[in-house]
């Protein structure tokens, strides 16, 4: 797994997590979109690394269809 | 070709190279404008000493008209223009693409920027008739101004808006569907890895403008008070903020919507004029795609004045400080691209050096904002302005260089070097020196939009600004009078296709396609895109009768021309859908399908199918999205007020909603069931499920608009009359429009396959239909647990519970 690849999950799954923590503990609008905010761009970053990963593995191996 | 046939011919082209030039050459245009608008400010503050009102010829209200038109013209016209035509000229050649994916789409992106234009422009017209509202449209200004050159801003941001997102569709198809299929992501041109970056971007963070707009026109005319305060009513009134995070949601993007692509262009010339390949292709390619990601969590830094809850102040500083880290990366691998490289200093080279001193310095400065605490201090200053600047110059330092690079292989003649450098250093001179006085200025406490300086010890920078400004006019007609005059005298060049010697370092600046492109010439997209400034005045009208703004506009006849103007536009629609669209679908289908679409692809995560309706759903996502949180963000912090108009909230669960609801959610049933039907190639089966299916679409919208809503209206539940009416209106209206559309779609594609254009065998439009429709279901799915089972009512802010 690319180090990239790895933070940004891990910054999403934080993120998120707080989230999810904030909504389930005494619901605070702000406190819960910041986390979600910064949760989505992380878990965005991650999904393009998904991406990436793809397209490293389709340029070693190239199968047009 | 006789002149009036190559008019003809750019009228009606789909050829993505022509379109390009058309962007670029309006592009200009704008840019000349909107410049000229810059020089009227500067010009009025130079001529206002301190404590002195604004004197003749100057006057402070058309002053504030060409502030908000030097804004939106600059970074909504020139620059989105500029990119465009940028994009449209040169993607398709560096990835070996035979067009953009949909040509004719991105024919008619081109000709709804002519309306926008238009519209934009024309609102000076009515300078003296209300306020301006600044290029960031905050209400309570753009609400109460009784100028209708306010409404033509809207209407241009709306439709240019509309042309964006379908572009940024476009450009992602192309590079990810149409790229040579020999050419791998990771090996693929920068630009086009920027352009794809920024697509992403334009998908996203344009319809939430739309929406914004959309909502200050329905609170302009239909007294919906989403951002406004009505009169001794809170449980009708709106937030003022909440229109600022929608425009900054939208804005900061944008700012990467034009830096992303510049950046793109400065990282093809760069490696061609040092005659080798980049540093850190790697690292370039996916921090584009990282500041995009990062983008949309720092909208809150240009409103932390406004925004004073201490956790979304800290995640958007943390966010903003972030995007340091790729625009680092890239600064470094370009720097690291010219060591040891062969570099040939000629015109457009000198170019994109000076956009790397440009954003560094725009970069470092734009650092200080993060800080809050001094963020609340250079809130609204010429520093900001000085900041901004520097990054909007390192953009046009990157599209003009890339413009003089490329001006022998647009038009077969040199540029001339001498002029060319003489405006390099005239615009580097009068850039520089004009926003290093603003941020000077502004730490000094000068308060951005005053028509004056505010103290005797600005006025001299002021004054310096201006002069530093007309150098920088002149570097700019330097410029272009250069283009002018070599495109008709400059020196022949000897190969346009690579007239500048990079293909022997593997840098081509043309990759042959694998298929020889064909443009067919198509009318209905510049009929169409034209048509929409008729539309736009129709609309106006049609609102004229129960608008207290309109009515005062005499020339906005009478609601019979916003009908025939309205009805016009649908007979072009459907026009060009018969005459074309059906026309070329029996012609493919005698040619079996030789469409674009089934030439050799290279491999993809997703197909065709997939990626353009997801695409497509994606900017109704962003759309509906930014509404619903509107709503959420309104119950929040218009807490007493959302209570207060509760208490008068009739039963919205009713056997009719009920019954429309579920028959809404089960025609996904029945459109599955026709989609597996078609594919088993029981075409009867097809046709009966797709007629129950759009029988039950069309009693879900005929209930809402005939039943449900009188209903609704006769219980004293309208729009305008309280906050929860207008979010519901706006947001359900919104969502029964989209289950019009849908219907829409069916009928084209029974009528497509009654024309044997989708088959068993290629299913893709009866596909796209359904993934559509379950879309439309699941926006209602959260639209009936939002305001019918009151989700929304359920959620108390903090503060209130204690």
């Amino acid at each position: 797994m690319r180090p990239l690849k790895l933070f940004s999950l891990a910054v999403a799954l934080f993120s998120l997590g707080g989230a999810a923590a904030n909504a389930v503990t005494g619901f605070n609008p702000p406190v819960f979109s910041a986390f979600l905010v910064i949760g989505m761009m992380a878990l965005s970053y991650y999904y393009f690394e998904r991406w990436y990963e793809r397209w490293l593995r389709e340029a070693e191996r190239p199968k047009p269809h | 070709m006789s002149r009036a046939e190559k008019i003809l011919d750019y009228l009606t082209t789909t050829d993505a190279h022509k379109i390009g030039i058309m962007y670029i050459l309006l592009s200009i245009i704008n840019f000349v404008l909107a410049g000229f608008s810059a020089m009227y400010l500067r010009l009025t503050i130079a001529n206002t000493p301190p404590s002195s009102s604004v004197g003749e010829p100057f006057n402070d209200l058309l002053y504030t008209w060409f502030m908000s038109l030097h804004g939106l013209g600059m970074l909504l016209l020139f620059a989105m223009q500029a990119v465009a035509g940028a994009a449209n000229v040169l993607v398709p050649k560096l990835i070996g693409a035979p067009d953009l994916y949909w040509p004719r789409v991105n024919a008619l992106s081109f000709w709804m920027q002519i309306p926008a234009t238009v519209f934009m422009w024309s609102s000076l017209l009515f300078w003296d008739r209300g306020d301006s509202v600044g290029w960031t449209l905050y209400p309570p200004l753009s609400t109460t101004s009784q100028s209708l050159g306010v409404d033509l801003i809207l209407l241009g941001v709306i439709i240019g808006g509309f042309s964006s997102t379908l572009t940024g569709i476009n450009f992602i198809l192309t590079i990810t569907r149409l790229r040579r299929p020999d050419i791998k992501m990771i090996d693929m041109s920068l630009f086009a890895w920027s352009v794809l970056a920024a697509s992403m971007l334009m998908v996203t963070a344009l319809p939430p403008l739309a929406a914004g707009a959309i909502m200050l026109l329905l609170e302009r005319h239909l007294g919906m008070h989403f951002f406004g305060v009505a009169s001794n009513n809170p449980a009708a009134s709106g937030d003022p903020r909440l229109f600022q995070h929608i425009f900054w949601f939208f804005g900061h993007p944008e700012v990467y919507i034009l830096v992303l692509p510049a950046m793109g262009l400065v990282s093809e010339v760069i490696q061609r004029m040092a005659r080798r390949r980049a540093y850190g292709y790697t690292a370039i390619a996916i921090s584009s795609v990282a500041i995009a990601s990062i983008s949309f969590a720092v909208w809150m830094h240009h409103m932390f004045t406004a925004v004073q809850d201490y956790a979304p102040r800290i995640a958007m500083a943390i966010a903003t400080m972030a995007v340091a880290i790729p625009s680092g990366v890239k600064v470094f691998n370009w720097v690291a691209t010219l060591y040891g490289g062969r570099i040939s200093l000629r015109a457009p080279m000198l170019f994109m050096l000076t956009f790397l001193l440009f954003f560094i310095v725009g970069g470092v400065t734009g650092v200080f904002f993060p800080v809050v605490t001094l963020d609340l201090h250079l809130q609204d200053t010429y520093f900001v302005l000085g900041h901004f600047h520097y990054i909007v110059n390192a953009i046009a330092f990157g599209v003009f260089g890339a413009l003089l690079y490329y001006f022998p292989h647009l038009t077969g003649r040199w540029y001339d070097e001498r002029l060319a450098r003489i405006s390099w250093a005239l615009i580097t001179v009068g850039g520089f020196a004009t926003y290093t006085l603003m941020s000077a200025a502004g730490i000094l406490g000068s308060p951005r939009r005053y028509a004056a300086a505010p103290t005797p010890d600005t006025y001299p920078y002021h004054v310096a600004m201006t002069f530093f400004t007309l150098i920088l006019a002149a570097g700019v007609a330097v410029l272009f009078a250069n283009l002018l005059y070599s495109y008709f005298n400059g020196r022949p060049v000897a190969n346009r296709e690579d007239p500048w010697g990079v293909a022997k370092y593997g840098l081509p600046d043309i990759i042959k396609p694998v298929v020889k492109p064909h443009h067919e010439p198509n009318p209905w997209p510049f009929l169409l895109g034209v048509g929409m400034i008729p539309l736009g005045l129709g609309v106006l009208s049609l609102l004229k009768g129960v608008s207290p703004i309109l009515k005062n506009y005499a020339f906005l006849s009478s609601p019979a021309f916003g009908a025939v103007s309205i009805g016009t536009f649908l007979a072009i629609g459907v026009g060009w859908l018969l005459l074309d669209q059906v026309k070329t679908a029996k012609m493919l289908r005698l040619m079996n399908g030789a469409a674009h679409f089934e030439i050799p692809k290279p491999p993809s995560v997703w197909g065709d199918l997939k990626a353009s309706i997801a695409w497509v759903i994606m900017s109704e996502v962003a759309l509906f999205g930014t509404l619903i949180s509107s709503a959420y963000y309104a119950r929040v912090v218009l807490y007493d007020g959302w209570n207060a108009a509760l208490a008068h909230l009739p039963q919205l669960i009713t056997p009719m909603s009920l019954a429309m609801s579920f028959a809404l959610w089960g025609s996904s049933f029945t459109a599955m069931a026709a989609r597996r039907a078609f594919l088993s190639g029981n075409m009867k089966g097809f046709y009966g499920w797709l007629a129950a299916t759009m029988a039950l679409g069309a009693f879900f919208a005929g209930g809402q608009f005939l039943a449900e809503y009188p209903e609704l209206a006769s219980h004293g539940f309208k729009y305008g009359a309280s906050i929860v009416a207008n979010y519901f209106y706006t947001i359900v209206t919104l969502h029964g429009f989209h289950v019009i559309i849908g219907l829409a779609f069916w009928t084209l594609v029974a009528v497509f396959v009654k024309l044997g254009y989708w088959r068993p065998n290629r299913p893709d439009g009866v596909e796209a239909a359904e993934y559509y429709w379950h879309f439309v279901d699941a926006v209602w799915v959260l639209l009936f647990a939002t305001f019918y089972l009151g989700a929304i009512n359920s959620i108390t802010p903090v503060a209130a519970r204690a």
